[in-house]
């Protein structure tokens, strides 16, 4: 029985929470590092060390969301809704840097697997025609998510007797609205019915963990996990450095990066816009190129310059081309598999290559730009040197990368297989 | 769900062995790059950040025992506001430059910061400390007003530190190096794809 468009508003606005969240916990480690480093006296290095941990809840969410293939997804979302608000709080509370990196570790596990979660509950809960859309809604609010932490650093919320640890509060907002509507939510359909075809003993088998390394798509995943490895690793670099680097390289102010954060992400998402058309129009590769080395060049730009102007409008452009490649990365990504491996591809391709950029990405720039002991001595050299990293994920574009323009794909869309493992039969 | 040509278990884990060696092994290239620096501009910046903590309620007690460690945190005087705001550094923000020698031990590095005062930001402090060296360690042994030149980058001065040009060739050399590793592992990933394949069409 479909759902009612009633119920699909109603999970919708419980889901969003999920993905805001993403992109406001993400953002408030980058755009309040040097709040966070005052606060603890550590060097560059031990931030940049901090991260790895950190960073690494993601790729352990990865084995937690595929729990809610045996659990559910409905109680898997809100325990990890509870999970998330209880390491935020704790965060929050956070007495020296490895308290803080634990709590923060175990905020992003939960975060994770609840982005994950939400992501197949739309899958599974939407009619076909609606699900790009919905997903595409959901994408938009980890977007929304960054512009509401520059927002409340322009509107001062370090400035009050809470200094950063106020941001982290604002975490227990999604346990306060699940409490409220959390008996509003339904078990998916697809889980229900799975369920008891488990209990007839007639259950979809599982596709196998490493199902998506077989000979017919090896090569494909191995290109498309270097090429989004090549690019996570400079790109994560940069966007958890650039508000550090801005106010203790360039001398910005804090309302000055939270002005330009907000500008540059509205330009950003017109770069995510023109994207999609032109892959359209001029194909995957050519346009792969061109983003992968706008990235490149107004990255370095925006590291060099000492210019307030050049670094606004550098700023803008790096993102409009860093984050807007995301719909031709996430075609390389989907595109290149048949349909029964292709949710499994873009979860291997997502969870492993991409994740280890940010793990590894933010802890190469604070180990090597270290004022003190760091080998290259500076955040600014020491990103633009890492984006010389993009360069061969561009050969492998221009020597290996099919051309999928105008590929009919028969059941899931690029967007939502990227996002999910395959869903239940 | 059977798969042709699937992976088996113990390959993947002796590929997953293969790449937590070769972070180890990076791990390792880093941290000996990184040895044995140890800036002026770094210790300055350090001793400054944690001097504006020193009045800061919760931290201050830390704060001081670190400032300390890198010099006298009375030397500072000049620099804390008179009346301050105990829930946030004594500055608003903060930016050292180049240090330039002067004497064989010795460097003096400028700084810019705006005191915080509890309406906001407040006087601009353009000073320059002198440290010196004892050892591999640098400590701050006064505070200066600045000489002719003495300039942070935000002012046109030169950068704290900068990437020399060698770094980035080898930069650009790594880069290439990394396109030709990139080649191979999607060539050997293509040959034993081929192989897997036509293995399981003869058994077949």
């Amino acid at each position: 029985m479909a759902r009612s468009d009633r119920y699909l508003r109603l999970l919708l606005i419980l889901l969003i929470s999920a993905t805001f969240f993403e992109g406001y916990d993400s953002s408030i480690l980058a755009l309040l590092l040097p709040n966070i480093q005052a606060t603890f006296h550590v060097s560059e290095a031990v931030l940049g060390l901090t991260r790895i941990p950190i960073e690494l809840g993601l790729f352990v969410a990865f084995f937690l969301a595929r729990q809610s293939d045996r659990v559910g997804r409905r109680p898997l979302l809100l325990w990890s809704v509870v999970g998330y608000t209880l390491f935020a709080g704790l965060t929050a509370l956070s007495w020296n840097i490895w308290a803080f990196t634990f709590f923060q570790f175990g905020s992003r596990v939960f975060l994770g697997a609840e982005f994950s979660v939400a992501i197949t509950m739309v899958v599974e809960e939407f009619p076909v025609a609606r699900r790009a859309r919905a997903l595409g809604t959901l994408l938009t609010f980890e977007g929304l998510g960054t512009i509401m932490v520059a927002i409340l650093l322009g509107l001062g919320l370090q400035n009050g007797r809470l200094d950063w640890r106020a941001f982290f509060l604002v975490g227990i907002v999604p346990l306060l609205v699940l409490t409220v509507l959390r008996r509003r939510m339904h078990e998916t359909e697809r889980f229900v019915e799975e369920r008891k075809r488990r209990e007839r003993g007639e259950g979809t088998p599982r596709t196998p963990f490493l199902a998506a390394w077989a000979s017919p798509y090896r090569r494909n995943l191995v290109l498309v996990g270097m090429v989004y490895l090549m690019r996570s690793i400079p790109f994560f670099g940069a966007t958890a450095w650039w508000a550090y680097y801005a106010e203790r390289e360039r001398g910005f102010t804090e309302t000055q990066v939270a002005v330009y954060i907000l500008v540059a992400y509205g330009i950003g998402c017109v770069g995510y816009y023109v994207c999609g058309r032109l892959m359209e129009r001029i194909g995957r590769r050519p346009t792969a190129i061109i983003y992968f080395l706008g990235g490149v060049v107004f990255s370095i730009i925006l590291f060099q310059t000492t210019d307030r102007v050049v670094s606004f409008f550098a700023l803008m452009l790096a993102v409009g081309f860093g984050l807007g490649v995301q719909p031709v990365l996430s075609a390389f990504g989907t595109e290149l598999f048949p349909t029964e491996i292709r949710g499994q591809a873009a979860a291997w391709v997502r969870n492993w290559f991409e994740i280890a950029g940010y793990v590894f990405g933010p802890a190469l720039v604070g180990i090597l730009g270290d004022h003190s002991t760091g080998a290259i001595g500076n955040i600014g050299d020491t990103v633009s040197l890492l984006m010389i990293m993009q360069l061969p994920g561009i050969y492998l574009i221009w020597r290996y990368m099919p051309e999928t323009k105008g590929l009919e794909l028969d059941e899931l869309s690029p967007v939502e297989a990227l996002l999910t493992e395959t869903p239940l039969a | 769900m059977a798969v042709q040509g699937e992976v088996r278990r113990a390959t993947f884990v002796r590929v997953i062995a293969i790449v937590l060696v070769v972070i180890a092994g990076l791990g390792l290239l880093i941290h000996t790059l990184n040895a044995g620096h140890h800036r002026p501009e770094g210790a300055a910046e350090r001793w400054l950040a944690a001097v504006g903590d020193t009045g800061r309620k919760g931290v201050d007690h830390q704060a001081r025992q670190q400032a300390e460690r890198i010099g006298p945190v009375a030397l500072a005087a000049p620099l804390l506001p008179s009346t301050h705001d105990p829930r946030h550094s004594e500055f608003s923000d903060l930016e050292v430059g180049k240090a330039r020698r002067d004497g064989s031990d010795t460097v003096r590095v400028p700084f810019r910061l705006h005191q915080r005062l509890a309406s906001g930001a407040g006087p601009l402090k353009q000073d320059t400390l002198v440290l010196h060296r004892a050892g591999s360690t640098w400590h701050v042994v006064a505070l200066d007003t600045r000489r002719p030149g003495e300039k942070v980058r935000s002012e046109g001065g030169p950068p704290a530190t900068r990437a020399p040009l060698v770094l980035w060739l080898g930069a650009i050399g790594l880069g290439v190096v990394l396109a030709l590793i990139a080649h191979l592992i999607t060539r050997y990933a293509d040959i034993t794809a081929q192989r897997a394949a036509s293995a399981s069409a003869r058994a077949s």
